[in-house]
């Protein structure tokens, strides 16, 4: 099930880099035990404003997957997000892009 | 605490609509009478227009932007949000008190003016500290805003101080407490807040890092141990105090300098229009802050031959212009469409497929506003320092278009509130 929710997370943006929170290495773990989802999040920066929007787009995306009865979302204030977690690809294509 | 912060679009919107009008009539009055810019400072109505632009202008988008920044920084839900409407109240009653009384020369409008913005002021302290004490973090960022808002507290306390002194009859103006007022209302609250937001903002924007925290602090340590004399150093009229004053806000402003250039070099983004013109008004700073150190020591600022009383409109204009208008500037274009679209769109994350925030930027009315605000300010500085009427004129009509493209490309990303631009979200098959 982890691949189809990893493939459902991609639909999350970050609206302002144009990137998935996948992408973005926002995704720190992913727990299933019988149906229940929690999903460990860490945030590209504390205190983001979208944080309670990311988290209802989360519910949402995954709660549609078949046999998911429950989802959780944490966000983890230990572990600091920082650019190195961004997928190599998606990096390239944000230093390549161009004016928003 | 979740780490879930929940926003306040329309308080800060509207302290920004607040703000780009307080601009856009500034401006226009300028046009309308370049000679208020001529001359020296004290005069009633350069006095108002100077109230009308720092807080009508720079005052409402600071303290809005910190209804929106303050709880993102303290990683914290805004405590007590309806105390910022009534200060939202308080400013836009108490501004045009105070505007009125120094055009008219008028010290009891002057002080219900005042008495008025510095309640809302004091409403907004508040709601910061409130909102700060839920998870304050002790970094330069942190540090900064509690300093800005110590200096807000003492430039406003000293305006009233003054004003009150005038109607009993105890000062004659332009006194040491003007100039102490000017200058730590000006550089104390909006460059410290201006630092810290920036060093908040550059790594959330350009995706980069922080590149030496002891830089940082050595910048804040600097800045503000040079603020601290300010008020001494004017009035024993002691001039070393004054050079080391001016000289440790100099230092200190170069290394802020220094620590966003390294921030910008080890990006990991390519920089977008308004990141770029953002970037673009760290240049005026060096150039505000040499003016500030000669300024202070009343020093004829010998490239422009101008006395230092017409060179200190020069120096503010360099300084709230150039520097500080045009980050405004710059940021509003990633502010608002930002607070646009998270009221359209927030919600029907992962519910529906969304626009980009870059679609809230209309590529042409920024390229218009970034161009006719930058030209418009590089000629005022020249025009001041020609003291040339028609220049000035000139200078803020291009000022005006830059603005009025700003204005109009944010009232046009509105449509998105009425008619969001939504599409099905295509659910990929297992």
């Amino acid at each position: 099930m982890t691949s189809e929710v990893i493939d459902r997370l991609r639909l999350v943006p970050d609206p302002e880099l144009g990137l998935n929170i996948v992408e973005l290495g926002m995704v720190e773990q992913i727990e299933e035990l019988n149906g229940h989802l929690r999903v460990h999040l860490v945030l590209t920066s504390p205190g983001c404003p979208l944080s309670g929007n990311i988290e209802e787009a989360i519910h949402s995306v995954l709660r549609s997957i078949p046999g998911v009865e429950t989802v959780m979302v944490e966000f983890r204030q230990d572990i600091p997000w920082h650019p190195g977690r961004i997928d190599p690809e998606a990096r390239e294509k944000l230093m390549g892009q161009q004016s928003g | 605490m979740n780490g879930k912060v929940q926003a306040r679009p329309a308080l800060t919107l509207s302290f920004f609509a607040a703000g780009f009008l307080a601009l856009a009539g500034g401006v226009l009055t300028v046009a309308l009478d370049p000679a208020i810019l001529t001359g020296p400072y004290y005069q009633p109505k350069l006095l108002a227009l100077a109230h009308w632009l720092v807080l009508g202008w720079l005052g409402s988008v600071f303290l809005g932007a910190a209804y929106q920044l303050g709880p993102v920084i303290a990683e914290s839900p805004l405590r007590f949000p309806l105390l910022g409407w009534f200060h939202l109240a308080l400013h836009l009653t108490g501004l045009p008190c105070m505007v009125y009384g120094f055009a008219a020369g008028n010290y009891h409008w002057i002080l219900a003016g005042g008495v008025l913005v510095t309640s809302g002021c004091i409403a907004f302290v508040i709601t910061q500290l409130a909102t700060a004490q839920a998870s304050w973090r002790g970094d330069p960022v942190g540090c900064a805003l509690v300093i800005g808002w110590f200096w807000l507290a003492v430039t406003l306390g000293l305006g009233l101080f003054m004003t009150g002194n005038r109607l009993a009859g105890l000062e004659s103006a332009p006194s040491q407490w003007l100039r102490i007022h000017a200058i730590l209302g000006t550089t104390g609250f909006f460059l410290t807040v201006f630092n810290a937001v920036s060093l908040r903002l550059v790594p959330m924007f350009a995706v980069t890092t922080r590149q030496s925290n002891a830089r940082t602090w050595t910048s804040l340590v600097q800045t503000q141990a040079g603020l601290l004399l300010v008020a001494p150093a004017s009035l024993l009229h002691f001039s070393p105090l004054l050079w080391l004053s001016g000289l440790l806000i100099l230092s200190g402003q170069l290394l802020f300098l220094w620590e966003i250039l390294a921030q910008l070099a080890r990006r990991h983004r390519q920089l977008d229009g308004p990141l770029n013109w953002f970037a673009g008004s760290f240049l005026w700073l060096p150039l505000a802050m040499t003016g500030l150190l000669l300024l202070m020591n009343r020093t004829g600022l010998n490239l422009t031959m101008l006395e230092p009383e017409a060179g200190a409109v020069l120096v503010f204009t360099v300084y709230l212009l150039g520097c500080l208008t045009t980050a405004v500037l710059a940021m509003s274009f990633k502010i608002i469409p930002f607070l646009v679209w998270q009221a359209a769109y927030g919600r029907h994350l992962g519910r529906s497929r969304v626009p980009p925030l870059s679609s809230l930027v209309h590529e042409r009315l920024f390229l218009l506003a970034s161009t006719g605000s930058t030209l418009g300010i590089i000629i005022l500085v020249g025009a001041l320092s020609e003291q040339s009427g028609f220049l000035i004129r000139t200078a803020a009509i291009m000022l005006g278009v830059g603005i009025g493209c700003a204005m109009t490309n944010f009232i046009l990303s509105g449509r998105h509130l009425r008619c969001p631009q939504l599409q099905p979200l295509n659910f990929p098959t297992a």
